[in-house]
């Protein structure tokens, strides 16, 4: 009998051993679209082939990997929610998710450096920065050619916005940014840093190129955690950036919510980040399926097809809940749609 | 969403080094990074105690934090 027929006879139905999934409890991979299986394949066999021999001397010695961002370049593995014309997968945040657990999987510093260049780097300027902005930086940031990292957290603040101390000032040509920012992942080999600081009393967004004056980042040495990746302080102090380099699409919210900031920081993908945003934006053919060829190729036996329909995530409307409690700070609001 | 898997990730991975006895603090078995990678990953995604004060208010519409 099954199960169906069993619960419509009265009886619960009941699992049976064998038809548990121990990996895939939930039945996630029914969900995935065929895209999106071969990202998470192309990642796999990244981190598995790539990261897993690499990561024991890499945390004992604590040694960051200056390959393994640009390796990651190639593979189109980087900025899969900004759009192809920029140099991203446009594939959305199902696919982003499923690239941060196969890092994870190995080693959560591996993780959290993509996570920082991703979501925390090229996301920011594609929403919120101007055209040229968009096409000065994000083709760069998706081959690893630049190198991001993201100040918010600051030293006697942590990562609360609210009360951030680092100011800018208007002066003559730009502006003039002065305050420091610790934690930041990536810093000290970052040649970009998007950094949030105070301008007449709100909250902006500043790109700073490294060879700015008055911008520094020493690294925070002696982490007996996330080892295998580099972490440091960013210190500005007077330092002028161009005035281009405002991120002015900042909406009218104090916190900017792609910063998802107050509680937790904006990764959406760790470690398993949000469980299914339906309909985010799918690519036409995105950049990523054509690094197959590559050293990675997925296996074909996970490459089925799909209905075209895909259900709902049942997780769906409680992860909704939940993010909306926690990123209006008390005001119920749906989280804007990153399509 | 993220408190509850940061703060279930962690118990696993402690549960986990537990099982491996001695073999769990070698690094050859990996459990005794992913634990203490976790320790930082439930402050800097989880933030497991901020995120219980903001679900704290939400539901009482009381701050106990400042």
């Amino acid at each position: 009998m099954s199960q169906a027929a069993e619960s419509r006879a009265g009886k619960p139905a009941m699992l049976k051993d064998k038809d548990f999934q121990w990996e895939d409890p939930l039945g996630l991979e029914e969900e995935l679209s065929e895209e999106e299986r071969m990202v998470r394949e192309t990642a796999k066999g990244f981190a598995q082939d790539y990261l897993m021999p690499r990561v024991i001397e890499a945390y004992r010695e604590e040694k960051y990997d200056p390959d393994m961002l640009p390796e990651m370049g190639k593979l189109g593995l980087l900025g899969p929610t900004v759009p192809e014309e920029y140099g991203g997968a446009g594939l959305g945040y199902v696919a982003y998710g499923l690239i941060a657990r196969e890092l994870e999987r190995v080693d959560s510093g591996y993780r959290s450096a993509m996570s920082v260049q991703s979501s925390l780097v090229m996301y920011p300027i594609y929403a919120y920065g101007t055209e040229a902005q968009r096409r000065k930086y994000l083709p760069k940031l998706a081959k690893a050619e630049l190198i991001g990292c993201f100040g918010l957290t600051e030293p006697d603040h942590g990562s609360d916005p609210g009360s951030m101390v680092t100011k800018a000032e208007k002066v003559a040509g730009g502006y003039k940014l002065n305050g420091a920012k610790t934690w930041i992942s990536n810093a000290p080999v970052a040649d970009i840093a998007v950094v949030w600081a105070k301008l007449d009393g709100k909250i902006r967004g500043f790109v700073v190129e490294r060879g700015a004056k008055g911008f520094s980042t020493p690294k925070i040495e002696g982490k007996l955690s996330l080892r295998a990746s580099i972490t440091g302080e960013v210190v500005l102090s007077d330092c002028v950036i161009p005035e281009e380099n405002l991120l002015p699409n900042i909406r009218a919210s104090p916190v900017p919510s792609a910063v998802s900031t107050t509680p937790a920081m904006a990764s959406p993908g760790a470690p398993w980040g949000r469980p299914s945003s339906a309909g985010t934006g799918r690519a036409n053919i995105p950049s990523i399926a054509n690094s197959l060829a590559g050293p990675w190729p997925p296996t074909s036996s996970s490459r089925r097809s799909l209905p075209t329909c895909r259900p709902r995530s049942p997780w769906d409307s409680r992860a909704r809940c939940v993010s909306a409690a926690c990123w209006s700070r008390g005001k119920p609001r749906r989280p804007r749609s990153r399509s | 969403m993220k408190r509850n898997n940061c703060g279930k990730a962690l118990d696993i991975a402690r549960l986990a080094r537990d099982m491996h006895g001695g073999n769990g603090i070698s690094e050859e078995f990996h459990v005794m990074r992913v634990l203490a990678n976790l320790e930082t990953v439930n402050t800097y995604e989880g933030t497991h105690d901020i995120h219980a004060l903001i679900l704290g208010r939400a539901q009482t519409g009381i701050q106990a934090f400042f």
